[in-house]
């Protein structure tokens, strides 16, 4: 039974999903070719000095990835459900419906973080390359808020599609942007490093609130 | 599960609440904070106080935009210069332009540098390549499990490089991982002087790589130094290598060449408030602030309308002590209030405690000044609250009493303004003041001083002046009727029960003071100031002025 | 053993009381129809029943269960069709047969690809891009293909044309009848509804105006037409009438009682008249009598 979620959520999702790492792909493309050319041109030491000492990120470019990523995804997945109240099928089938919601829930998530992860992973062989430690540690703290920030958006777009009213979904879209916009606020390199592990943890808090729209959505509220 | 959902929902509500209302607020209500610098002149020995776009002296006196310029003369020698108006010398020194620049320096702390995120790569220059300019480096060191060079152009280790540092900081005993590394990472400096690193144990280094050999030499410090943040600085004197901050020992600059750490004489860089709390003496309640009196410097009693009072204890264990600083306050002679809180005792301090502003600092009161055989002294002086008047005196600081003979002294206060403290004040000096200041403008002033055991007893002065209290005579007081108080000698008896000429006491219904008519001159001779016999010995003086 | 039981059900959208204290059953084997208007709360009952809406007071069991509670078994044997044929559409029909086959454990394909053959619809084709009509059949085939034990069809033949909805209904009639399945269905169209119910239940405003098998229903229920003798003379029938239709000195009405008490009644009242007669209804000729003055 979860095959058959699984395979739903994948026909639904699956150009989304292989568009953003698309986009992943060329978009660290995007960032080695142009280190290459301004290690060669501005020279090694005096590159490596603008990081460290000046705060250039040679990865900015990645900044917004997976938040588009994150919206992308549970569009792709929620929004299909809304439409005509679709998801009435599903919660009609033979199957626990919280436990069928968070099977889709689950499957999405776990999609984003497989794209996120494999950008990190590759981000950091290439910049093995270039930098040593010190420079690629410092580059992902200062990433990591817009990874967290990108799975953060998919839980909680997913909590608005599903909302019935629209009075809550605006209430949600205001808070959810307020504490979307946390995680992009612009810092030095590294700043974010105390306070990622809270924002992490709240992360992970959200990914089940879905649940209450879908909660909501059985009662019945117009 | 549900359930659950929807707390978190409404913690995320709260959250996001809690950070974007109060953003949204400041950006609205924030107001440019006001930033106050005070520089010293020597020119005339005193402050001068920039707050915001005024310039004063401590007194309230505006400076001029020229004025303020010539009177700190090394701040803005090349503006004198171009004016022509640079003094030659300053108090018996031969000004040259080169060395007032090379002595000059300006250095910024911020808390931003404390919590900044700090790199972890440096360059290491060569310190003495022969070249006039300095060089960047093509390598990045690191200090680990090992000092290690990485070559930047091909993103490896220098092997030979890392093995030489690191054999050569293992020699002076450094422990790996480096804890803080400090240093200038450009080239634009005059010389290099390499860094000041910080070991797994907190022992300071001075490493440097001086014609391609390391150069590592261990900082003494003392055991217990516990260095929270190190900035190097490039002086053209040559003075210091850096600026060392502490946990709680203070901030010193590492000297040169010598690698001396000097402490920089900037206490009180933190300070406290004091909470007083609210003791009741007759129809005043004063703010009782009670305080070890090695900290004195360090605390800060916020201004207040109330009644001031500070509490000086020989350490902090008394300070929390109740027993100790019980507050014993002897009851008035009946038909007799107490006016200010005043009760005095006897106290072996040669000087006078002046305490300025809403800051206190206690001059020459100390362990050593005989306040560890208890007893109390003080002077207490009032002044007419609101009276405009011109010359510093009505701006002298309120100083009252009170008894705790087991521990210490209290001394108390209200700020009534400004204040004057220039270097070392007594109340001698503020008495003169007051007296000098008599002479100034018309005003409606009245300076009543009580001096404990401050003065040697000398008569009292009886009858001068001192017009019947119209207080007095609706009361029906006399001025005789006066019992016999333990406390005090019969003829402090007397001054102390007598009603001036209108009412004295400054309180807080406002009333107003009415000054005697008392010759100035006279007053100076009751002043005299040294060791005090064991007798109790009181002095009540007016001062005044009429009106008009 | 009923396979539907809601007790007392009341419901509000706001202030809008829309029915109070209904109760109705549904034998097992039975097929009932609801009929009503716009409005009647037909749809807040099919909610009710699937679970997608909590009345304000009452409840609907199910083969026993709570219908807001209802477990993956006896969902199992529960098939809905939602209004409109509401599906997946971004699927094809094999991948939605796939989808849901994967729940269901007794899944049989055979009736749902014997349907599909008759699509003209080629292979990859999204369900989306299907007319009204193959669409409904869509949906049909992946319920016989479920093989429920109760099906819930909500107004299966809305945008259908008469083709299809024939066809709909003759295989469902056929199906229902020769597998002993329990069948609750509401449509608009009345004339669908007569070929292929059991029972009838009508709702109005705020009640449920009859619920009888619908043989029982067409045979009480009863048109006369009479033609008054003196145009204006005022008749009462409140009194055996359900609902009344004047027309100067034609009058319509509709009554249970059947012929011999409506002249008994007419004559107590000193009702004359010149013409008298019976129509014969349709079911929704009989709905339109029972619903119209309303």
């Amino acid at each position: 039974m979860f095959k058959s979620t699984i395979y739903k959520e994948w026909i639904k999702i699956r150009l989304v999903a292989w568009s953003a790492l698309g986009l992943g792909l060329i978009a660290l493309a995007n960032i080695f070719l142009h280190v290459r050319h301004d290690i060669l041109f501005v020279d090694a030491a005096n590159y490596w000095y603008t990081f460290i000492f000046r705060g250039y990120t040679f990865f900015g470019i990645l900044k917004f990835l997976p938040f588009v990523s994150g919206l992308a995804i549970a569009i792709a997945q929620y929004f299909p459900e809304t439409v005509n109240k679709r998801i009435k099928l599903t919660f009609h089938l033979p199957v626990s419906e919280n436990g069928v919601l968070i099977s889709m829930h689950a499957f999405g998530a776990m999609i984003l973080v497989a794209i996120l992860a494999i950008v990190l992973g590759l981000f950091t062989a290439g910049s093995a390359i270039f930098f040593p430690g010190n420079i690629i540690k410092a580059s992902l703290l200062t990433m990591m808020p817009w990874f967290l920030g990108g799975i953060a958006t998919y839980f909680l777009v997913a909590l608005v599609l599903l909302e019935p009213m629209w009075i809550y979904r605006g209430l949600y879209t205001v808070i959810a942007a307020g504490f979307v916009t946390v995680f992009f606020t612009g810092a030095v390199i590294g700043a974010f490093e105390p306070v990622l592990l809270p924002l992490a943890l709240a992360t992970l808090l959200l990914s089940c609130v879905v649940l209450f729209s879908g909660y909501r959505f059985r009662k019945g509220e117009m | 599960m549900i359930k659950s959902s929807r707390y978190i929902l409404v913690a995320l509500g709260i959250l996001v609440a809690s950070i974007v209302i109060p953003s949204l607020y400041w950006t609205i209500f924030e107001k440019v904070p006001r930033s106050v610098n005070a520089f010293y002149s020597c020119i005339t020995d005193d402050f001068v106080i920039v707050d915001g776009n005024s310039k004063k002296d401590p007194s309230g006196r505006e400076y001029a935009t020229e004025e303020y310029e010539k009177v700190l003369p090394l701040m803005f020698f090349r503006q004198l210069m171009a004016d022509g108006t640079m003094p030659d010398s300053l108090k018996g020194v031969l000004l040259e332009t080169p060395s007032i620049s090379r002595a000059s320096s300006f250095y910024r702390y911020t808390p931003k540098k404390l919590d900044s995120p700090v790199p972890t790569l440096w360059p290491m220059f060569e310190s003495q390549s022969g070249k006039v300019n300095l060089a960047m480096p093509e390598d990045y060191f690191r200090i680990e499990k090992r000092m290690e060079f990485i070559v930047a152009r091909t993103n490896r280790i220098n092997e030979e490089k890392s093995t030489l540092f690191t054999d050569a900081l293992t020699a002076e005993g450094f422990s790996f991982p480096a804890g803080i590394i400090a240093g200038i990472p450009t080239t634009r400096k005059s010389c290099d002087e390499g860094y000041f690193v910080t070991d797994s144990n907190g022992a300071l280094f001075h490493i440097k790589m001086v014609k391609g050999e390391p150069y590592v030499v261990r900082i003494e410090t003392p055991e217990d130094l516990d260095i929270v943040y190190i900035e190097a600085v490039d002086l053209r004197s040559r003075e210091f290598y850096c600026y060392l901050f502490t946990k709680n020992q203070g901030i010193f600059v590492v000297m040169d060449e010598v690698y001396d750490l000097q402490r920089l004489p900037v206490d009180g860089l933190a300070l406290e408030p004091v909470h007083p709390r609210r003791v009741r003496v007759g129809r005043v309640s004063v703010d009782v602030a009670t305080l070890p009196v090695d900290q004195t410097d360090r605390r800060v009693l916020r201004p207040s309308d109330r009644q001031q009072g500070v509490q000086l204890v020989r350490d902090a264990d008394a300070a929390h002590d109740p027993e100790k600083t019980a507050l014993r306050i002897p009851d008035p002679p009946a038909d007799h209030e107490h006016l200010l809180p005043g009760v005095w005792g006897s106290v072996k301090i040669a000087d006078a405690v002046l305490l300025p502003g809403g800051n206190f600092r206690h001059k020459g009161l100390g362990p050593d000044t005989g306040i560890s055989d208890g007893g109390v002294g003080g002077h207490q002086a009032y002044a007419r609250r609101g009276a405009p008047c011109e010359g510093p005196e009505h701006r002298m600081t309120l100083l009252g009493g009170l008894e705790n003979p087991a521990e210490g002294f209290v001394g108390g206060g209200r700020r009534g303004g400004g204040s004057q403290t220039k270097g070392e004040l007594g109340v001698k000096h503020v008495v003169e003041e007051c007296i000098e200041g008599l002479g100034h403008g018309p005003a409606e002033l009245e300076i009543g001083l009580h001096l404990g055991l401050l003065a040697h007893p000398v008569p009292a002065v009886e009858g001068e002046g001192l017009e019947k209290d119209e207080r007095d005579k609706e009361c029906g007081k006399e001025e005789e009727d006066s019992l016999p108080d333990p406390h005090f000698g019969p003829e402090a008896e007397r001054m102390l029960h007598r009603r001036p000429s209108g009412p004295t006491l400054v309180s807080r219904t406002g009333r107003g003071l009415k000054p005697p008519a008392v010759s100035s001159a006279g007053m100076r001779s009751l002043f005299r100031f040294g060791p005090c016999p064991d007798d109790v010995a009181y002095r009540r003086i007016q001062l005044g002025r009429k009106v008009g | 053993m009923y396979a539907i039981e809601c007790k007392n059900l009341t419901h509000y959208y706001g202030r809008k009381l829309v029915y109070e204290n209904l109760s109705f059953n549904v034998e097992e084997g039975k097929i009932l129809g609801l009929l009503g208007k716009n409005g009647t709360g037909k749809s807040t009952t099919i909610n009710i029943l699937n679970g997608f809406l909590q009345p304000y007071s009452g409840e609907c069991l199910i083969y026993g269960e709570n219908t807001q509670t209802l477990t993956p078994e006896t969902k199992r044997r529960i098939g809905f069709l939602i209004e409109g044929h509401i599906q997946y559409s971004f699927m094809n029909i094999h991948q939605i047969e796939k989808f849901y086959s994967g729940y269901y454990p007794g899944w049989n394909s055979a009736p749902y690809w014997e349907l599909m053959s008759k699509l003209k619809v080629t292979p990859k084709q999204k369900i989306s891009t299907m007319s009204c009509g193959q669409r409904s059949q869509v949906a049909l085939g992946l319920i016989l293909a479920q093989d429920p034990d109760l099906l819930i069809l909500d107004d299966f033949s809305m945008g259908l044309d008469p083709g299809y909805r024939r066809l709909f209904i003759d295989y469902m009639r056929e199906y229902a009848k020769a597998e002993h399945k329990t069948v609750f269905v509401t449509s608009h169209i009345i004339q669908d509804m007569e070929r292929l119910i059991d029972d009838v239940m009508i709702m109005d405003y705020n009640k449920i105006l009859a619920q009888q098998p619908i043989e029982q229903f067409m045979n009480t229920f009863r048109q006369f037409n009479i033609t008054l003798e003196s145009p204006g003379q005022d008749v009462d029938l409140d009194g055996i009438a359900v609902n009344i239709e004047k027309v100067k000195d034609k009058i319509e009405f509709y009554t249970y009682s059947n012929e011999e008490e409506v002249k008994r009644y007419l004559s107590s009242k000193n009702v004359s008249f010149t013409s008298f007669e019976e129509k014969k209804m349709s079911l929704e000729d009989a709905f339109i009598g029972l619903t119209r003055k309303y």
